[in-house]
């Protein structure tokens, strides 16, 4: 299995929920149907968009184009001190969609992150997941949930090697209450494990790194680890925080390439932070702009690039 | 009014005396980024040499004070710094907090091997005279340690928030705090700024030592000790930034002591068992409260990427065959020493071995907690002592057996470890060795304090007898204590390595490496910090019980908060993260202890043994896997070098796919020399230049999206096809900077054994 193929996973969920409609986006058409409707999207953009339609067309990548919502995000606020970090932000993301968040920095959007994902407790709003409101649940009861994440700067654990990572996160994901199995259950992978890490390595590019201990990898080889063990967790929702820091054009490429396809064949929606544009258009379905802690315009890229509000958060000047 | 206010006058010279070492303790926090647990450890060796200096020698005060303030102390401070603390990553909070503690234990220790114990009575004092009231107020008189305290606080508290805030001096060292290197890089000499700071507040522990010195009648390095722990009630509500908050916590702390010692009956409970602790009370609810202190450990040095990984055990490095001789010679060794104990041992050894197999037992705990658990507690005496006292007690009260208590009593350890943990769940590094050290306290001074806890119903000390143990246990012809202590220890280890190698332990694992990526993934932080401080509690509940029955008693001195303190910096020497280091440093301490008192008094008898142990945990800055484990690996290459000259450590971390690793855990093709090109290695073994596109190169190639990104139609076609394509490495830009590669430096060691 590699990112290649186009046959389902072993660890893929099942793609559900590509039937519906949203109708909480102002710039997503409702509109019937399987492949090959991004181009209803598209007629949208102001900025015309056919080199992209083409591209993803001739990839053959199959993005639902009515998401139903999977991730509602209503309202959310968050104050440091006096400084309010994000202010009254709402939008949704659908199942499998790939959702940009950009903006300049400060301008939220990890803030956002750490709101979604539990590591900070908004002061006003909600979250909720598949229907399941979040708010109040730890970090790792959403985890469980299917939210998974990586971090702006790699958080690896520099004691373990490459499958260890995948083992601990595999095993976290079926945790619970059971002290007895937790505590004398041999940490030596079963062969159901060590296959599913297998294939999850596999399927982000590192095919037998298994052994390798993570403190003798680089940084991007480090975020690949982050985005493997991301994955062993099956997310439904995918948080990625400035993947291509630390990478250079083409390793950003390249990764871009790699959330794409592992979006479209686990089913798996991404909610991308980015500050490499050119990273985000090739990654997402749609863009959210914030600055400032708000949300200042949502659309196809080249809609939310072509709106004055977002040139002037960019560049501080009039478009 | 007029009564409260008679209560709280004599307060605020006492609350000085707190008020002045917070001030220290914070602008050694805010200058240099050291919680230093020293500082009492500094200001006792000033009034010391002091004292000793107008007492002993004729010295008259100033020259006295002159030598041991403003020439020895801050010679200290450069020499800590030079040769310690300079040492230390910033962002290894651990080694720091470790330093300090070895500190804190080996220096007062280190004075009575200099200079002989010596009982230094009535020290002068340096500006007004002690016996000299010189004004009242509100009735009470103001002599002139009073006027002395409450002057110089002020005139110090001035002097030092002038030089951190209106001083070009003040603002690189508090830059230096966050990155040496960063501040460097700007120009700045950062290794000048930061022993600057270190010989002010060096001068500043010396200062205050001197002015405390009268107030104590004899001068004993413990009081400076108490005095500095209740000091950290001050600086933690000032979250240790803010030097006149710290100064009037300080003063409110002695003001709500006097005032509630006038208030409450001298006789009742409260008086007995909450006033002497009032100032642990005080830091415990600072770090409930105080969201500040949460974060101390947050911060972290940009650059800290160029710090190497610290090596890996020597187990996992060493040849194969050295490994199986080792471990025969291991089994040999145990069978010579059981065999030894159960025959010819002489009763004093064997009772010396006996006292080491229960000080391995409680440093297990140490083991469990801070190895696997990275988690720094300073009260696992304390636990150890919950365990002793409810076993002899059970046994006292109900007759029940001693070994059956044991159980019993590892229960109540592991509860009040359990509460310790739930009081502690927001706290990491400083914030939780702050806490444990709380509580080890208030249990020193409010429970252990308690003579329906520490005596027998009839008021008797609890000195174990016959009838309470069974099994012969204390037959002094019999090896039965021998045995029961040899079998606990072994189940204790069992338990250790079990939990190691099972989920739970690569849970732990993967907390130490990050707490947020573990949450990430879906692990219980919460639920895996109290089960470590539970099964920390109940292995120091067990070895407490069997050091009470080593030793015939059970007395609140065997498990104060020093010892803990001393417990700690015993097994960082030897190894925190291994069993073995636990097993060795608890022998070692018995043995050392015992070898010890064969010296002439004149070498500081015992104090001597704490000395060695301060000096082995202060090089863990350089050797984290603890002095023992560094010796044992450099040993071990020196022999395999002369026995395999064919072995290679640096194979022992290649992957299967044979891409080789160094001893450091490095990738050799990844982490080369500073400045060189590095030619990393794709995980088939094939050079190419570039790190992380190797990574996605191979990825991308194998899945054959290589070709799509290459040529493929893209997002940004013309842009897209001018590129070279994955496959084209002879384009790719090679990166020099090796340092860049190494994401998370401090690692903590890992025995994979």
């Amino acid at each position: 299995m590699t990112v290649g193929d186009s046959r389902s996973s072993a660890l893929s969920p099942p793609p559900t929920g590509r039937s519906g409609p949203d109708h909480r986006e102002v710039h997503h058409a409702e509109s019937p149907g399987g492949r090959g409707h991004r181009e209803v999207h598209h007629d949208e953009s102001p900025g015309g968009r056919d080199h992209r339609e083409v591209h993803r067309a001739g990839q053959d990548i199959d993005v639902p184009r009515a998401p139903v919502p999977l991730l509602r995000v209503e309202h959310v606020t968050k104050r440091f001190g006096g400084i309010r970090a994000v202010g009254d932000v709402t939008f949704t993301v659908g199942r499998g969609e790939s959702v940009g968040l950009v903006g300049p920095n400060g301008a939220g959007k990890t803030t956002l992150f750490n709101c979604i994902c539990g590591q900070l407790r908004p002061d006003a709003g909600q979250v909720t997941l598949d229907g399941t409101l979040l708010d109040g649940l730890p970090t790792y009861k959403r985890a469980r949930l299917g939210v998974g994440r990586t971090y702006q700067r790699a958080e690896v654990f520099p004691d373990m090697t490459v499958g260890e990572h995948l083992i601990v996160a595999e095993r976290a994901r079926h945790g619970g209450p059971h002290l007895w199995r937790d505590l004398c259950h041999r940490s030596a992978p079963t062969p159901a494990e060590r296959r599913r890490v297998a294939e999850v390595l596999e399927l982000v590019g590192i095919p037998g790194w298994e052994d390798r201990p993570v403190s003798s990898l680089g940084l991007g080889s480090c975020r690949l680890v982050e985005l493997a063990r991301a994955l062993a967790n099956e997310p439904v929702l995918l948080l990625a925080d400035e993947p291509s820091s630390g990478l250079d054009a083409r390793e950003t490429h390249e990764l871009a390439a790699v959330l794409r396809t592992l979006q479209r064949e686990r089913g798996m929606a991404l909610l991308l932070v980015e500050h490499d544009l050119s990273m985000v258009e090739a990654a997402v379905d749609r863009a959210i702009v914030m600055d400032l802690g708000v949300v200042i315009a949502t659309g196809t890229f080249d809609q939310v690039m072509a709106d004055p509000a977002v040139r002037i958060a960019y560049l501080g000047m009039g478009a | 009014m007029e009564h409260l206010l008679g209560f709280a006058i004599p307060g605020i010279p006492y609350g000085c005396t707190y008020a002045i070492v917070a001030v220290g303790l914070v602008l050694t926090y805010q200058a240099t980024g050291v919680f230093n647990f020293a500082f009492g450890a500094q200001a006792y060796t000033s009034a010391f040499v002091f004292t000793k200096l107008v007492q002993n020698d004729g010295f008259p005060v100033w020259l006295a004070f002159l030598a041991a303030v403003v020439v020895l102390a801050p010679l200290l401070g450069l020499a800590f710094d030079r040769f310690l603390f300079r040492k230390i990553p910033s962002t290894n909070t651990t080694a720091k907090l470790v330093t300090g503690l070895a500190l804190f234990v080996g220096v007062p220790a280190l004075l009575p091997v200099l200079f002989g114990n010596q009982n230094l009575y009535a020290s002068p004092s340096i500006v007004f005279n002690p016996d000299t009231v010189y004004f009242r107020v509100l009735g009470n008189p103001i002599n002139g340690i009073d006027l002395a305290t409450v002057v110089v606080t002020a005139a110090v508290l001035v002097a030092l928030v002038a030089l951190m805030r209106f001083t070009n001096l003040g603002l690189q060292m508090r830059g230096a705090v966050e990155s040496r290197r960063l501040v460097e890089l700007d120009g700045v000499n950062a290794g000048s700024v930061v022993a600057t700071a270190w010989a002010v507040s060096s001068l500043m522990a010396g200062l205050a030592g001197v002015l405390l010195a009268p107030v104590y009648g004899q001068l004993q390095a413990q009081d400076y000790a108490t005095l500095l722990v209740g000091a950290f009630a001050a600086a933690a509500w000032a979250t240790l930034r803010s030097m006149p908050l710290a100064a009037l916590v300080g003063i409110l702390t002695g003001v709500a002591d006097t005032v509630l010692q006038g208030y409450l009956p001298s006789s009742s409970t409260l008086s007995s068992a909450v006033l002497p602790s009032l100032p642990f009370i005080v830091l415990m609810a600072a770090l409930l409260l105080v969201p500040g202190l949460r974060r101390l450990d947050d911060a972290t040095d940009p650059l800290a990427s160029v710090d190497p990984p610290p090596p890996p055990t020597t187990a996992t490095s060493r040849a194969p065959q050295l490994s199986r001789i080792i471990q025969v010679a291991w089994y040999v060794l145990l069978g010579a020493f059981v065999i030894s104990m159960l025959s010819w041992m002489p009763k004093t050894w064997e009772s010396v071995f006996n006292s080491g197999l229960a000080f391995s037992t409680i440093f297990l705990s140490i083991t469990l907690i801070t190895g696997m658990g990275g988690q720094l507690s300073l009260s696992q005496a304390t636990l150890a002592g919950v365990g002793a006292f409810t076993a002899a007690q059970l046994a006292s009260h109900l007759g029940l057996d001693m070994l059956a208590g044991a159980v019993a009593g590892a229960v109540l350890a592991a509860a009040v470890a359990v509460v310790l943990a739930l009081a502690s769940l927001r706290l990491k590094g400083l914030g939780l060795a702050l806490m444990t050290v709380a509580a080890a306290l208030f249990f020193d001074n409010s429970i252990f304090t308690q003579r329906s806890i520490t005596a027998t119903s009839s008021g008797q000390a609890l000195n174990i007898r016959t009838s309470w143990i069974g099994l012969g246990v204390l037959d002094p012809n019999g090896h039965a204590l021998f045995v029961v202590e040899m079998l606990v220890l072994v189940l204790c280890v069992a338990g250790v390595l079990l939990v190691r190698s099972g989920t739970i332990g690569r849970y732990l694992t993967a907390m130490r490496g990050s707490e947020t990526a573990a949450a990430g993934i879906g692990i219980n932080l919460t639920w895996q910090r109290i089960l470590i401080f539970a099964l920390s509690g109940t292995v120091a509940g067990i070895g407490g019980t069997m050091l009470a029955l080593q030793q015939q008693t059970v007395d609140a001195l065997q498990f104060n908060y020093q010892l803990s303190l001393a417990f700690v910096v015993i097994v960082v020497t030897t190894g925190v993260s291994t069993v073995e280091g636990a097993i060795q440093a608890g022998i070692g301490f018995a043995v050392i202890e015992q070898l010890l008192s064969y010296l002439p008094a004149r070498f500081g008898g015992n104090s001597l043994a704490f000395v060695l142990f301060a000096a082995g945990a202060l090089t863990y800055a350089a050797h984290p896997e603890g002095i023992l484990e560094f010796q044992k690996r450099r040993w071990t290459l020196r022999f395999e070098h002369l026995l395999f000259p064919g072995h290679d450590p640096n194979l022992a971390f290649a992957t299967p796919n044979g891409t080789p690793t160094t001893a450091d855990g490095s990738d050799p093709s990844i982490l080369s020399s500073p400045g060189r090109v590095r030619e990393p290695r794709s995980p088939t073994g094939s050079q190419q230049r570039g790190t992380a596109p190797s990574v996605l190169s191979d990825a991308l190639a194998g899945a054959g999206l290589a070709g799509r990104h290459g040529n493929g139609p893209s997002t940004h076609a013309g842009r897209r096809d001018s590129e070279p394509s994955i496959r084209d490495e002879s384009t790719q830009p090679a990166e020099t900077d090796a340092a860049s590669t190494n994401v998370h430096p401090q690692r903590s060691d890992d025995d994979r054994r």
